[in-house]
């Protein structure tokens, strides 16, 4: 690794976080800081903001100065990632429309043919049983609120 | 204070049938959890809170202490038998634990687990029964200047525990800050970074936060490992330990029992901590620390007694100051704000129900663990053999529920989902998950504490250093903020390995 490793992830993140910091000292100001001896709402969030900013840049230039910065790789998976975070959001989506118990069959399913297949026998069976069970513990034990579906049960 | 009425009053709650069965199952929750790679304590008392919304406030509690201690005890068996470690405060045990059970002890490695975290478990009880009072009532002089101190100093030891860089725990912490103004200002009622989502007036939620951060972000990084599990075959034998093996253990298991529990105290060092320095001691004074890393059985003891101490120890700044140590207490923190009870020096003395039914469900519950881990051992090693493939759904199924019962708000399912891919995100560039979820909990209390410390001396900052206590403790705070500066104690910091979770 050369001394000015640009592809560091301590210098990518340290640049997402030093923007973020000063995104948030702005909007802080904007908020209205009011005076140390009077703090307004924007007094707090304009410190950490100004924390994080000062500390980001404290690691960028650790990394632009190669301070035994240690570097190493990633590898983050979108594929799966994304596969996996799909189905949640499609989860929160359909949840009030379609109801509880089908919502969760379909999700258990979906996901357990996605990442590492089973069976159809295996996925289904397993959507059936960990959508009845949640239902029964937390509708009729805990009674919490689950949505219901069109047809007025589950 | 007659502590011997107040422990039987303690029990007498205890025993009710309702507080008895939750004990247990919270006992038994944890085992799980500690048994299963992949889901750690944080995430399943996050998961687990909204369904102690209906009870008492004290079974709410003594279900979710439960889950947390139960867990330090699941934790060493997979460590020991699959070389995987349940949870983080468990990874230094794989070192001497799975050794141990390669060579045909797994028996007694399991067993001095079991024994030394039942003793460690029971000493920090006496500890944080007799302590947490006495603090609470030196305590009752704090005002908001003592307050706004002492979670500075908070957050400092918490950083300064921080396994990896400092800068990036730090900046962790100021993270966790600003996602806790998000929401209406308490004071002037002005929005902060509500990005015009009127359900994010109300401020981030704990529990999709908490549950994105380790739970969400957790299954992610683990469906990308195919974790490869060879489980120990043959059966496992001889549970307790011989005479030469409880010799070896014994002094061990009491040094691990006081190091946890006094560094359980301090905030951000928690069980994972007070295993790692656990074994380190043990491997300085053993006579043969050669042996260590080849199956020492002190190598197991220790860490394993010091991190059930640790989470005794961790109760004790929760309950007598009302300020959490790690992101577990966060959560009970919120547990007790929403059964309406109010942590602070007083709630020893206005809930002696609810401190002395705790207290008094940490012992039978320890007891419960024993019993719980050593004869039925077979029912977790079979519980091993479930593939992920077919855990994770459930597990992110459980997420879902639980962030939607919570509040019944769909908008909190999204923000879990947005916390998950932001923790797996932080975790692969090498950011801890702890300082903000603190940073996030102390951050408005901070901020009031500030404010009213600021209306009593009429605008002036100076109130923070010339009332003694409060200026004491920033001095303090404000030195060790200056110490990494000097290189010696940077190099000692490193020895700290990296946890994933605390």
């Amino acid at each position: 690794m050369g001394r000015y490793d640009w592809r560091k992830p301590d210098y990518k993140s340290g640049i997402l976080f030093l923007a973020l910091g000063l995104a948030v000292c702005y909007f802080s100001w904007k908020i209205g800081l009011g005076s140390p001896a009077k703090p307004g709402p924007g007094f707090m969030p304009f410190l950490a903001g100004l924390l994080l900013a000062a500390l980001s840049f404290a690691l960028v230039v650790q990394v632009l100065l190669s301070w035994t910065v240690p570097t190493w790789k990633t590898n983050i998976q979108w594929k799966n990632i994304l596969a996996v975070l799909a189905t949640m959001i499609a989860y929160g989506l359909l949840l009030e429309k379609i109801g509880f118990v089908l919502v969760t069959l379909g999700f258990v399913i979906l996901l357990m043919k996605v990442i590492e297949p089973q069976s159809w026998k295996r996925a289904v069976l397993g959507g059936m049983i960990s959508s009845m069970a949640s239902y029964l513990l937390f509708e009729t034990f805990l009674k919490s609120q689950l949505p219901r579906s069109f047809l007025g049960f589950f | 204070m007659d502590y011997y009425s107040l422990i039987l009053q303690g029990f007498s709650i205890v025993f009710q049938p309702t507080n008895l069965f939750l004990c247990f199952l919270g006992c038994l929750m944890g085992t799980l959890v500690g048994v299963l790679p992949g889901l750690g304590p944080t995430a399943a008392i996050a998961l687990l809170l909204p369904t102690t919304f209906h009870f008492a406030p004290v079974s709410a509690i003594i279900t979710l202490c439960g889950i947390y201690y139960g867990a330090m005890y699941g934790g060493s068996t997979t460590s020991i038998l699959v070389n995987i470690p349940g949870e983080a405060a468990s990874v230094i045990t794989t070192l001497d634990g799975y050794k141990m059970a390669q060579d045909g002890r797994a028996g007694p490695a399991l067993g001095i687990a079991a024994f030394g975290s039942y003793i460690a478990g029971t000493l920090s009880i006496v500890g944080l029964m007799f302590l947490a009072p006495l603090l609470a009532r030196g305590a009752l002089a704090f005002g908001p200047p003592e307050y706004f101190s002492l979670m500075c100093l908070g957050l400092t030891i918490l950083i300064y525990l921080a396994s990896g860089s400092m800068i990036k725990a730090l900046m962790m912490a100021a993270l966790g800050l600003i996602i806790g103004c998000i929401g209406a200002d308490m004071l002037t009622n002005v929005h902060r970074f509500t990005l015009g989502i009127p359900e994010l007036m109300d401020g981030v939620g704990l529990i999709p936060l908490v549950m994105g951060l380790f739970g969400i972000s957790e299954v992610l990084l683990n469906i990308e490992i195919q974790v490869k599990q060879e489980i120990l075959k043959g059966k496992i034998k001889n549970l307790l330990p011989n005479l030469q093996e409880w010799k070896d253990s014994t002094m061990p298991i009491l040094r691990g029992s006081l190091l946890g529990f006094l560094l359980g105290i301090l905030p951000g060092a928690g069980p994972a901590i007070a295993s790692f320095v656990s074994y380190a001691v043990e491997k300085r004074v053993s006579r043969h620390p050669k042996k260590f890393g080849q199956g020492a059985i002190e190598g197991v003891a220790g860490p394993e007694s010091a991190n059930n101490a640790a989470t005794g120890g961790s109760f004790i700044p929760l309950f007598s100051l009302g300020i959490p140590s790690n992101s577990v207490m966060a959560i009970l923190l919120g547990a007790l704000m929403i059964h309406g009870v109010v942590p602070g020096p007083n709630l020893v003395q206005q809930n002696p129900d609810l401190f002395w039914g705790v207290v008094a469900s940490m012992y039978l519950g320890n007891i419960m663990l024993l019993v719980l881990n050593l004869p039925l051992i077979g029912l977790w090693v079979k519980l091993l053999k479930v593939p992920y493939a077919i855990l994770f759904p459930l597990i992110l199924l459980f997420c879902l529920i639980g962030a939607y019962t919570a509040s019944n708000k769909i908008v909190d399912v999204y923000l879990m989902i947005f916390f998950g891919l932001m923790g797996y995100l932080l975790r692969k560039y090498r950011y801890e998950a702890a300082p903000l979820i603190l940073a996030f909990v102390l951050g408005p209390m901070l901020e009031d504490a500030m404010r009213q410390s600021l209306i009593i001396s009429e605008g002036s900052p100076k109130i923070f250093f010339t009332r003694p206590i409060s200026g004491t403790i920033l001095v303090v705070t404000i030195l060790l903020l200056l110490s990494p500066l000097l290189p010696k104690i940077q190099k000692k910091r490193q020895v700290l390995p990296l946890d994933k979770e605390n």
